[in-house]
């Protein structure tokens, strides 16, 4: 059951850079916040590796208050998605601008 | 080849391969399906580190609790097709950015492959549990715990408490927040 | 006592400018005998005062502590300190009779001749006053930087005065004419302070005659400093190559003409010089060239002088030529002669001009003699005042110029470096001032021509209200500062008479070695002994009867062409034989700056407006400006409102970041 710690850092930053391209590229405001769950996840990953690695358990504790934290920030951003859906009736971040003013 | 070695790539496989699919699906929905399919391996990868509770609570909570929430205000705000299918940036912007972040992992491989030189020596164990020594507040007898949950959660009732406390905090806010962002104000429609 | 005296002595005429000032600022027509009383006070004050302690102190016998008044200290850093003191000694209770005397007499005089203008009345005294306590300040101060206060006091009251008339572009100018050229000889005069403080420490005339007495200072920089003072006083004293401002100040009312232009602010350079004696003294090289330089500056006005049609700028001409004859006598170190020069030029000069007031105003402010002539049966008194005057001027014996004038004659003649050609050009002088002032009363007061009669048409046709044929009565305020000024005019010379009929040193002059006795006991004839021959009595008997024969030289001449050959001044325009022409339009000086200063300045003006100014500093600006726009533009692009472009530009930082990480590891 051993595995070297290179190849997970090496999974994680292609997880993480993955993540950076689909909130830097993509305009659905849903699909960010994906992204975002996914460079989130990854560094789980990294965390959990290694605390594994120390044999450290605060690192797995401290995913699972970024688990916490996760799930209040989609539970926030998905309710902002549906402010913003109401009043722009549209999810593209191309149609809403406010933020120029 | 050994077998944790062939389950380590097949699980990068499913997450890279899930990953591309979420961030480059245009359907929205089936984005939602390769997030779910990357949290199950994400939790498969964990167990196979030995982080079986984690594992187990990246089911539940992600799975179990955020997807569901992103499907249904894919749902509830019923996107169609068509109008998503118009819904990515222009290539150029993609293909620089594509570059960008390509240039920004390689900063990361050099940073950390740096500190990773030596190959091989440097293993995470899965079967290695953790232990720790915890006191019987009651008898006040002293007593090794080992397995994963059992561990974790003396941790996080003893020295984690506070945080643990907070977090909950954060959450009901987080809770109060989105019940306050999409209630439904019939004034402002007007 | 004395220190209460005179310190109220000194600040009563600005107490008289402050009540006048506010009157002028309260009301369109303020009472003016209110007025006029306030101003009279604030001079008569400080003259019953300056009378009442040269009466009752023995001027010439005070010791040294007895001199100094300090009121205050008035700067202190450190090493340098200055106290704002008054220092009494016979030079300054001297000049403080002459500054009051004559100013309380133009006082006067300025209430009849102002009397119609009842807008500007109370700011004119005003004025004047300011002019007494700045005037005052000068000649009082017992260092240098209050003499400098002063010099900049009588400045700043000569261009307000000079530019009384606010209406008139041409007072106005020639305000700013004087406020400039007086600017040039400040430099020069402030240089020179710092100069003499560099070498004495001191600014204080006790701690300078002080210095002086004990240390002998290189000739060599003795020269310099005193060149520089020099400066000061060409500026203040309308010396060649600055005296262009006071002609031009003429442009003032006339009493202000007589009192700062003629009798007291224009001696201030040869105050100044007698003031720092042992400087001039110790410095022969530069001694000389001031004599030169009045000489010149004599001779040279007094030929602009001959040609001139405006009654004032006669007499302006006259007192830079008069004023010539000072600097010739300090120059070749007559103190005593250039100082009794100074008093009797004050008083028949100032009568003079006073005198030709009488007559503009009688004549409803005309000037130009070419419209005058015979004057003498309307205005009788002033006329016979006015012979009193240029007889007095232009050298007659038994009348105070003529003791002074023979006085410096003489003593330019004994000079050593070239002294006869200093005779010479005060001789020429001579004759020319006795040509010039006899031809201005001819031309004003006897011949006969229909000027008048064209100005009683003129007057009869446009005003109505006229008697006495168009000539206005002068009333008594006017005249009776004339008569005493004439009384001073014929009797003032005779604390000067001549060593060849008295055998003795004259009074003046021995009063004046007494009183500005330095280094070692020496006073200023002792000092300046070796620049001198002595002449023998038979010289000093040719002399004076040369100078009275040039003296009446002139006047026959004048007589001669005005009187019996009845002739007349061209009109502007006319074609003058080239000699005329040249003293007509004053050597062209004026032109001659304009073209050789003003021109290449406005050239330069012109430069910096329009290539410094517009083209480099107005487009670096705007281009700046433009830069910064084009920034804006180029940074408010960034702020697309889009979320991704945001999360691209933390992305970047974060980079960035991991860049300077990486720096860090390798």
């Amino acid at each position: 059951m051993e595995i070297e710690i290179i190849r997970i850092i090496f999974l994680t930053v292609v997880l993480f850079s993955i993540g950076i391209l689909g909130v830097l590229t993509r305009r659905n405001i849903i699909v960010m916040i994906m992204s975002v769950e996914i460079m989130l996840n990854s560094v789980n990953l990294l965390f959990i590796a290694f605390s594994r690695y120390f044999q450290d358990l605060n690192g797995e504790v401290m995913v699972l208050f970024v688990m916490a934290i996760a799930a209040a920030e989609a539970a926030v951003g998905l309710a902002i998605v549906i402010a913003l859906h109401r009043n722009y009736h549209s999810i593209d971040i191309m149609d809403i601008k406010a933020l120029k003013e | 080849m050994n077998i944790p070695e062939i389950l380590f790539y097949s699980f990068t496989f499913i997450l890279v391969g899930s990953a591309f699919g979420v961030v480059f699906h245009r359907n929205p929905v089936k984005s939602a399906m390769f997030l779910v399919l990357f949290f199950v391996g994400l939790a498969a990868m964990y167990a196979l580190l030995g982080a079986e509770f984690m594992a187990t609570l990246q089911v539940l909570v992600y799975v179990g609790a955020i997807m569901v929430l992103f499907l249904f205000v894919i749902m509830l705000i019923t996107v169609r097709d068509e109008a998503l299918l118009n819904m990515s940036s222009n290539a150029g912007r993609t293909v620089i950015i594509t570059v960008l972040v390509l240039a920004f992992s390689l900063q990361f491989w050099v940073l950390l492959g740096g500190f990773m030189k030596a190959k091989g020596e440097h293993v995470v164990n899965g079967a290695a549990p953790y232990s720790t020594e915890v006191m019987n507040y009651t008898t006040g007898e002293k007593l090794l715990i080992t397995g994963n949950a059992e561990v974790i959660s003396y941790a996080l009732f003893e020295k984690y408490l506070l945080p643990f406390e907070l977090i909950s905090l954060v959450l009901l806010v987080a809770v109060l927040g989105g019940i306050l962002l999409t209630k439904h104000k019939r004034e402002t429609l007007q | 006592m004395e220190k209460t005296l005179i310190t109220l002595a000194m600040w009563l005429p600005l107490a008289g400018f402050v009540l006048n000032g506010l009157l002028s600022l309260r009301s369109k027509t303020a009472n003016q005998s209110l007025v006029s009383g306030i101003g009279i006070a604030g001079v008569l004050a400080p003259f019953a005062i300056f009378a009442y302690l040269t009466f009752n102190l023995d001027i010439l016998h005070l010791t040294e502590e007895m001199k100094e008044f300090v009121l205050f200290s008035w700067m202190n850093t450190g090493t340098f300190s200055i106290d704002f003191g008054y220092r009494l000694d016979g030079l300054t209770i001297f000049m403080a009779w002459i500054v009051t005397g004559i100013g309380f007499l133009i006082h006067v005089y300025s209430i009849g001749y102002m009397y119609a203008e009842k807008k500007d009345f109370s700011r004119f005294f005003a004025y004047l006053n300011l002019f007494i306590f700045a005037m005052l300040h000068l000649v009082m101060g017992n260092n240098l930087v209050i003499l400098f206060l002063g010099w900049e006091g009588v400045g700043l009251a000569s261009y307000l005065l000079i530019g009384f008339d606010v209406h008139k572009d041409s007072a106005a100018d020639a305000g700013k004419k004087a406020f400039i050229a007086n600017r040039i000889g400040d430099a020069g005069f402030l240089i020179g302070m710092f100069l003499l403080y560099q070498v004495t420490g001191t600014l204080q005339y006790s701690g300078i005659l002080e210095f002086f007495s004990v240390h002998s200072v290189a000739a060599d920089l003795l020269n310099v400093i005193a060149v520089f003072l020099f400066i000061g006083a060409v500026g203040k004293s309308a010396q060649i190559p600055l005296y262009v401002w006071l002609p031009d100040a003429m442009a003032g009312p006339t009493p202000v003409s007589a009192l700062i232009h003629a009798a007291t602010m224009v001696t201030a350079g040869v105050f100044m010089i007698a003031r720092l004696s042992p400087v001039f003294l110790g410095a022969p090289e530069a001694s000389t060239m001031i004599a030169y330089i009045g000489a010149s500056t004599a001779l040279f006005s007094a030929l602009i002088a001959l040609t001139q049609t405006d009654i004032k700028k006669v007499l302006a001409y006259s007192t830079v030529s008069q004023l010539g004859y000072m600097f010739m006598a300090m120059g070749v170190g007559a103190y005593g002669a250039g100082m009794f020069h100074l008093m009797t030029h004050a008083f028949f000069k100032a009568l003079l001009f006073l005198s030709s007031g009488a007559v503009i105003i009688a004549l409803h402010h005309e000037q130009d003699m070419r419209r005058m002539g015979g004057l003498f049966k309307h205005l009788k008194l002033i006329a016979v005042l006015f012979w009193i005057g240029a007889i007095a001027i232009s050298g007659v014996p038994g009348l105070s110029g003529f003791f002074s004038k023979d006085m410096i004659l003489e003593q330019a003649y004994t000079f050593k470096n070239g002294g006869p050609v200093l005779f010479g050009m005060g001789l020429l002088t001579a004759l020319l001032t006795s040509f010039y002032v006899f031809r201005l009363i001819f031309l004003t007061f006897h011949t006969r021509h229909d000027g008048v009669a064209d100005m009683e048409h003129h007057h009869d046709d446009h005003h109505g209200h006229d008697d006495h044929h168009g000539v206005l009565p002068v009333s008594w305020n006017m005249k009776a500062p004339l008569v005493v000024l004439a009384l001073l005019s014929i009797g003032g010379g005779y604390v000067g008479l001549p060593h060849l009929f008295t055998h003795e040193t004259p009074a003046i002059v021995s009063y004046f070695d007494k009183v500005l006795e330095y280094s070692e006991g020496k006073s200023p004839s002792e000092a300046s002994h070796e620049w001198k021959n002595h002449p023998t009595e038979s010289e000093e008997q040719v002399l004076m009867g040369v100078s009275i024969l040039v003296a009446v030289i002139g006047f026959l001449i004048a007589f001669l062409i005005y009187q019996k050959g009845n002739a007349r001044p061209q009109p502007d325009g006319a074609a003058r034989p080239f000699y005329q022409a040249w003293s007509y339009n004053k050597f062209y000086v004026d032109e001659l700056y304009e073209f050789l200063i003003l021109r290449p300045m406005k050239k330069l003006a012109e430069f910096s407006y329009k290539i410094v100014d517009v083209k480099i500093i107005d487009n670096t600006l705007d281009a700046i400006a433009a830069a910064l726009v084009a920034i804006g533009n180029f940074f408010r692009s960034f702020q697309s409102g889009v979320i991704s472009d945001y999360a691209l530009y933390i992305f970047l930082g974060m980079s960035f970041l991991g860049m300077i990480l990486i720096g860090g590891v390798i």
